[in-house]
Parts: structure tokens; sequence; C-alpha cells
């Protein structure tokens, strides 16, 4: 694991790398791992960390002069593995929450992890919802209209994708990254890997955003 | 053993052969510059005799073994002081070594020479090699001439010693195995580019690459494991104490020009075998504690915690220790570096000696509490249940591949190093990966929704008892930086699985409180960690004596 962590940054001007915790909450087999695969794999090689496996993902996107790097967990969907899910979510910083178009099942369950995230997970916690298979749009079961007024509500983020043509994939992220607070004091996670970078210096007070729960 | 040496020479007519065979076939290179002063004759010399079995400073077969595994600490210097002619394990530690055990050691040499020989060659030399381990940076060219020298007056020793015991023995047999010897020396110089003989010194002047791995204790760990796995090499070709002892020298003399993450460590470890530093103070006293089991701790969390916080304690002590900003100041060890090279030094002179004791505490608790009862039943009722039922959609790994995993998780349950075993952990979750790829046929990526049912398919065919302390050790006692990312969430899905086993069957679809505290304790660990520079840690002290909640007594709700 020493190895992990970029140095890329190193020296490029005033590059801020931020490191947020993000968890993909849903039922099974909504396209929660194609999803992210889709969007690790449809970026620059460069940011991209080799990793054993696709339960765990780590990629990074550029905004600006800032480097978000996101550390991208998986959870098993299953419905018997549900009690295990805060182990996950627990001090996330976002969460992608995903349903299938196609099954409305997929989003009655969306909302109870929505409802659940807003109620144990971290308070500052950017949570966006997914509708995907947008591509399958002849079998779609969820109306747009119906979702975009429940993420509306409740204050998500949320857009329809489709992991395979790759729509709004790349969008979905960035707008969680643009969203995830940049100043250090509310990223409790990037200092200590990076430090080719200097973030170092800021204040140590308002850590508690994340990590009081 | 034969030499492959024309049997017709007569005794004294030289020849250049530098090339000699053992029994195993192995190819013994003689020093040159030996035969250039010397001769040959000692070669061809009691041909007779070859036949003949042992020679007193050679071990005999069977006598003993090299052992490849990490020595206990007193093996080494029991070996060494009492058994001067026994066989020692020359190399292993002695990379670790202090200069004083250096002292020691060639005092022995000293000893075994003093009836032969004149007393300046041996102190020559033991100054040269004590210059060389106190002083590695400054005099590099001087450092090169020096191991050279000490390397010819080792020959030379060898020769007045090895001609001193011909005339005791009529058993004689001589063997001069620099290549045998490599096995052995690679365990201490690890990537020092062990394979070049040792004659040409100036081969090993190579700096270390630079990685973290190869500086860390656990890769010395690391290493051991490997050695260990091979099969215990009977000691038959015979090495004579005086190519040992040359060897250790040369090694020791090498540990001067060894990275300064080395000599960081070894300073630790001085310091935490001292009873009057600050460190060897707590870290004493704790030993007796835990040993002693003089503090009752109320769970294995509160207990591991303690540990912990003495880890903590002790890191941010040697952090601001002068010798180690002055390490920073000369940028011999970079600064992001010099934490996790002291971590990893603790690990090896807290954790190493006190792991047993813990696993036997943790052991006692969980059979107290009933958790581990609970675990290991369901494991059983589980096994029946998934040979019928709910089967993983992805395909369990063959019976190989279960293997090689179990391999690795009982190197998980050796490994002292909490970061070690995460290692290991992930290399558990690659081979499951690779197994499910390999069954689908494709090169496929598979998620959580595919992962854990595999990963909980393959833990009921484990020791679970094992994983379970494992799983308790690596989340309490890592350090946070290392339970961030991919060992973080694989660590975090071994848990899960592990809960999922133990409350298989139950109704209850909420994380029951326990195990809810725990992981939100946990999460918050691996979270303060990080606002944290490395110079600045008291706050991070009255974060960390918080009590934890029991972290497995999950089903005692």
């Amino acid at each position: 694991m020493a190895s992990r962590g970029s140095t890329r940054a190193n020296g490029v001007g005033q590059t801020k790398i931020c490191q947020f915790k993000l968890v993909l909450l849903g039922d099974m087999a909504v396209g929660k791992s194609s999803l992210v695969l889709r969007f690790v794999k449809g970026q620059f090689d460069e940011f991209q960390e080799t990793t054993i496996g696709a339960a765990f993902l780590a990629q990074s996107v550029c905004l600006d002069d800032t480097t978000v790097k996101f550390e991208i967990w998986d959870t098993a969907g299953q419905e018997r593995y549900h009690s295990l899910a805060p182990m996950y979510y627990r001090g996330a910083q976002a969460a992608i929450v995903v349903f299938d178009i196609t099954k409305p099942e997929t989003f009655d369950r969306a909302k109870a992890w929505v409802k659940e995230l807003q109620r144990q997970a971290s308070p500052n916690i950017v949570i966006a919802l997914a509708g995907n298979k947008s591509d399958l749009a002849e079998k779609r079961m969820v109306e747009f209209e119906e979702a975009q007024a429940y993420a509306e509500d409740t204050s998500l983020l949320f857009m329809e994708t489709s992991a395979k043509t790759a729509m709004n994939v790349n969008e979905l992220f960035l707008a969680i990254a643009k969203k995830m607070p940049k100043s250090d004091a509310q990223n409790p996670t990037h200092a200590a890997r990076n430090r080719g970078v200097n973030l170092q210096g800021s204040d140590q007070q308002s850590r508690s955003g994340c990590c009081s729960n | 053993m034969k030499l492959d040496l024309p049997q017709s020479n007569k005794p004294g007519q030289h020849f250049c052969s530098i090339q000699v065979t053992s029994e195993n076939g192995a190819l013994c290179i003689i020093n040159p510059l030996f035969l250039h002063e010397h001769g040959d004759s000692w070669l061809t010399h009691n041909q007779a005799k070859e036949k003949r079995k042992s020679v007193p400073w050679i071990s005999g077969e069977g006598q003993e073994e090299i052992r490849l595994g990490p020595p206990a600490e007193d093996d080494i210097q029991d070996g060494h002081l009492s058994n001067p002619d026994k066989p020692t394990n020359v190399c292993e530690d002695s990379c670790m070594e202090e200069p004083k055990v250096v002292v020691t050691k060639d005092e022995h040499l000293n000893a075994c020479c003093k009836s032969q020989e004149n007393q300046s060659t041996p102190k020559l030399l033991r100054k040269s090699v004590i210059r060389l381990h106190s002083d590695p940076k400054r005099e590099n060219m001087v450092e090169i001439n020096e191991t050279q020298t000490s390397d010819n007056i080792l020959i030379e020793r060898n020769k007045t010693l090895r001609l001193s015991r011909e005339r005791k023995s009529a058993l004689l047999r001589h063997r001069v195995s620099w290549i045998q010897e490599e096995d052995i020396l690679k365990t201490v110089l690890k990537k020092a580019n062990s394979d070049t003989s040792l004659s040409s010194s100036d081969s090993f002047l190579l700096p270390p690459p630079p990685e973290l791995d190869s500086v860390s204790i656990s890769s010395v760990e690391e290493e051991g494991d490997r050695c260990s796995l091979r099969p215990k090499r009977h000691h038959s070709h015979g090495l004579g104490d005086i190519v040992r002892h040359s060897l250790l020298a040369v090694s020791t003399a090498l540990t001067g020009l060894v990275s300064p993450e080395k000599h960081l460590g070894n300073r630790i470890q001085q310091l935490a075998e001292d009873p009057s530093s600050y460190l060897g103070g707590i870290v004493q006293t704790f030993t007796i504690q835990l040993q002693k089991r003089s503090v009752v701790y109320l769970s294995s969390t509160e207990m591991l915690q303690a540990l912990r916080q003495l880890l903590t304690n002790s890191k941010n002590h040697l952090l601001e220790r002068n010798e180690t900003l002055e390490i920073l100041e000369r940028q011999e060890i970079e600064e992001f570096k010099i934490a996790s090279v002291i971590e990893s030094s603790l690990y090896k002179c807290v954790l190493k000696p006190l792991q047993s004791a813990i696993y036997c505490q943790l052991l006692e608790m969980h059979n107290k509490d009933g958790s581990l009862e609970m675990l290991l039943d369901n494991q059983k009722k589980m096994k029946k249940w998934s040979l019928s039922d709910q089967k993983p959609r992805a395909g369990m790994p063959g019976l190989a591949t279960m293997e090689k995993i179990k391999q690795r998780l009982a190197h998980m349950h050796k490994a002292y190093s909490p970061e070690k075993k995460i290692r290991h952990l992930l290399k558990v979750c690659k081979h499951i990966y690779e197994s499910m790829e390999a069954s689908s046929g494709k090169k496929e990526a598979f998620g959580a929704d595919d992962f854990l049912p595999v990963l909980i398919n393959v833990l009921l065919e484990c020791d679970l008892t094992c994983v379970q302390l494992d799983v308790e050790y690596m989340m309490e006692l890592g350090d946070p930086f290392q339970l961030q990312g991919e060992g973080g969430y694989y660590l975090t899905t071994l848990f899960g699985a592990l809960y999922h086993i133990s409350t298989f069957n139950t109704v209850s679809r909420q994380l029951s409180v326990e195990a809810q505290n725990s992981i939100r304790q946990w999460q918050r660990r691996r979270t303060i960690h990080h606002k944290q520079t490395f110079r600045k840690s008291n706050q991070l002290n009255e974060k960390m004596s918080e009590k934890y909640a029991s972290l497995l007594a999950l089903e005692s709700s």
C-alpha cells in the first residue's frame, strides 16, 4: 500500500488534491459497479490506480485547480447483506444511490437507502441518485419526472445514466466532485498520503463535520 | 562432498583451480586473492582423507540446520557466544544488530584466533567494522576501501585459522563455498544484489532501491515467511565458522552501508530494549503488564486500544526526538516516509514479542463471551446451508486456489505487523477475484454483489478463529494511515463477512449496537488521524484515550 497515493501533482503549481470516500448503494444488479467501471475506465489512465478488483476503485478527476480523488466503495446489494451497509457508508463523504429505471422495486429500495443515509451517515454527505440503464427506455418503469421530483424533495443530485452508453456517467461524478467541500478542514482524508503537495498548515479545528457521528 | 580436483595432484603442486563443487552440485568459488597469497596446496593436502565425513570447524551433517526463519534474539547472542564451534545463524539478523554486538562477535573471532595469530589484525578489523557501522554516510570511498581491506584480512585470517585446525584435525575437508552462503545472505542483504560473489565486495555497495517496502521491517518478515516455506536444508555442505564469521563481518560492515531507514530501525530497537529510555520504559512496562495480566481489560478492544495508544505515543515521542529531526534535516529519510519507518520499527520491537500473548488473551476473551463459539457454530450451519442454497453467482475457487488462500491466511495469522497482515489479506482477495474471473471464463470486473458472497463462502472453509483474531488485530492495531483505501475496504469487507456469518439465521436486519459502535469508533480513528501532522500529536492522544466499545461481542446483545 505504500506505493499508493499520488505524486503526480508535485510541483504543478497550486494544484490541490482532495480525497473523498464515495460509497455505492443500491439493489443487486442495478449496475453499480458497471457505472463506476465506466467512469474509471473512461478517464485518463494517468489518474487511475490499479486495484485488485472492482469492489474498490480509485479515480481522480480534475476540477479547475483541484484534483478530486474518489475512493469508491462498492456494497453488495443483496437484501441479506443490508445490515453490513453502515460499515461501508460510515465516514463516506459522498454516496451514489443507484436504481434501475426498468425495475420499480429498485427505486423503492433506493428511497430506503436515501432515508437511511440521511438518518445515519455523516451529516454533510453528498448524495446522488442515479437512475441507471437509461438505454432501456422502452422498458422504463420509473418515470424521469417522478425520480426527479423525489430528488428535489430530498435535496439529492439526480441524473439518469447508462453505464452501457456512458450517458451522464462522467457528468454524475463531476457534479458530485463540484459539490464536495474543497477546503482542507472539511476533508480529513486527503492529507497524509499526498504529502508531496503542500496541504498542511491549515487549521485543525473543524474536522467535526465528517467524523463526529 | 567431492572436490573436482584432479586426483593425481601431488601435495604441494600448485594449480589455480577456482572451481569446487559440493555434493549438491553448487558451484563454489575460492577467492583468487587467497590463492594468490597462499597457494592452493591446502586444497590438495590430505586428499586421501577427503572421503571422511566431518570437519570440526564445519558443522557435521545433520548436526544443525540452517534456520531460515527469523531467529529469536537470544538465539543470536547465545549462539555466537556460547557455541563457538557450532554453526551459527551468520547473517540472519546481523543487519539489525547493534555495534556492541558486532564487537562481541569479533571478540569471539579473536578468541578463536588467539592461539595462532598476532592480535593486531583482528583489532584492525574490528576497528574498521565499527567505523563502517557508525559512520555510513560520510566516508563512502573510505568504506569501500575498508570493506575490501577487511575482506583481505578475513581471508588472511581464514587461512591461519584453517591451518591451525588442520593441525588439530585429521579429518580435513576444505570447503570454501561462498555461493552456498548466498541463500542466507539474501535474507540479510535483501535487495542488495546478492547474486554476486562476496569476493567482489564493491557490488554490495549499491544502495538499496529507495522504495519503502525494501526498508520496512515487514519486508524482512516477508522474507522470513517465504523462507520458512522451503524445506529445511541440512547443513551438509559444511560452511566453516571462519567463512561464516568472515561473512558475518562483511555483512556487518555492509550494515554500515544499508539505508538510513535501517539505522533508524536499529536505533529504535536499541531504545526499546533500554529500560532507562522513555521508549524502553513504556514498552517494557506494558509488556510486563500484558504478560502478567496485571491490568484487567474489560474487552478485547480495550486491550488492543491500549496497545495502539502505546504505539501512537511511542511514535510521536520518536518523531519529536532530536535524532529524528536531525535525520530529517540531513534529508536522509524523506519526511513522508519517516513516520512509517518508525511505525514498522515499533511493530518489530513491540508487537512481535507480544503477538502470541495478544492472541492468547483475545482467544480467552472470546471464548468467555461466547462470540467465538457462535461464529464457529454458524460456520458449520452455513456450510451445510450453502451447499444447497444461496450459491454465489460467481464461481467459487477450486481446490488449488483454496489451498493457496488457506496458506495465505496462515501467513496473515503469523505476521505480527498489521500492515503486513493487510497485504496478505489483499492477496487473498486477489486470489478470489482471479478464480471468479477464471470460472466465468472472461475478464469480467466483479463488484461487491459478486465478491462478498464468494468471500463468505471461502471463509466458511477456513480457520475462522484465526481470521477473527486477525481482523481484530488489524483493525485496532494498524496505523490509521494504512487503514485507508483498498486495505481499509477489504478489511471492512472481511469484518462484514465475519459479522454476517456470526449473525447468520438471526432475524435482525439492523447491525447490533456493539457492531455499530465498533465500526463508528474505528472509522473515527481512521479519519481523525489524517488531520494530524506528525509533529503535532497531543490532540490525538486525547482522542485515542477514549474507551471503545467492544468490537466483537456482537452476539452478546
